[in-house]
């Protein structure tokens, strides 16, 4: 996949846990895990605009365009 | 979705006692063909046996329907799948699709099989015209004629509606394939 998540790094900057921020956004550990793992096949913009919120961080913070 | 797919689930099981019973009646029918000789008229699905078939292409036709049977019923053991997966409101998925797919190749060749049988059973019937006017019936041009009209009729009458379930459960397939992919989009959107 050419679009690559970078949450673990944010988690790690802001220095949060994936399960704080699950709850933060209001979503499911597993379904974190998803778009961490970049399993995802889309992301609603409702919770980039709350990651994003939880981060204070900027979409490009998160999603990362590489040429396969 | 759950009372239909109990519903079908019943209709499997009373086509698979149909088929059976057939295949237990050809077998009874070449039983008796040997103990005493005769040759039934009807062979499965309504095929005509012609008045002069000899016990041997009796014998052949019989194997190849009962070949057939067991065919039919391996593609509702894969259609029982299907509905199983039904009854667990799982109607998306891959294997559906890929068990459609092969019911409706398994119909196609079933309705090509059928076809076959017909057409061989007919071309071996002797021609009602042969009997009237021998000339005009031993003519090349009259006997590829009613050749060629047998065979459009065979095809329209009996293999025609064999090909469309066919076609139709192959659309099928394809869009539990396509739902299947939006399913998974679906599922995988965050």
């Amino acid at each position: 996949m050419s679009i690559l998540v970078n949450l673990d790094n944010m988690l790690e900057k802001r220095n949060m846990k994936s399960n704080e921020l699950a709850d933060i956004i209001g979503i499911t550990t597993a379904n974190l895990s998803i778009l961490k793992t970049g399993k995802a096949k889309a992301i609603r913009f409702s919770t980039l605009e709350a990651i994003c919120m939880a981060l204070d961080c900027q979409p490009s913070d998160i999603l990362e365009y590489v040429e396969d | 979705m759950k009372k239909v797919a109990l519903i079908l689930r019943w209709l499997i099981i009373l086509f698979s006692l149909r088929l059976v019973y057939l295949f237990g009646r050809q077998i009874w029918y070449v039983i008796q063909s040997y103990l005493n000789g005769t040759v039934e008229k009807h062979v499965f699905f309504g095929i005509k046996i012609p008045d002069d078939f000899t016990q041997t292409g009796f014998l052949i036709v019989s194997v190849v329907s009962c070949a057939i049977l067991i065919y039919l019923f391996f593609l509702l053991y894969v259609f029982r799948k299907v509905i199983q997966g039904l009854i667990k409101n799982q109607l998306f998925i891959s294997e559906n699709a890929e068990q459609l797919v092969k019911i409706s190749k398994g119909l196609f060749f079933f309705g090509v099989v059928l076809f076959l049988i017909q057409f061989v059973l007919r071309m071996t019937q002797s021609f009602p015209a042969v009997a009237v006017n021998k000339g005009l019936a031993y003519s090349a041009s009259y006997d590829l004629g009613y050749k060629i009209g047998v065979t459009i009729n065979l095809l329209l009458s009996n293999g025609f509606p064999i090909f469309i379930y066919a076609l139709f459960i192959f659309i099928i397939a394809k869009l539990i394939k396509e739902g299947n992919l939006l399913k998974q989009e679906n599922d995988l959107t965050i």
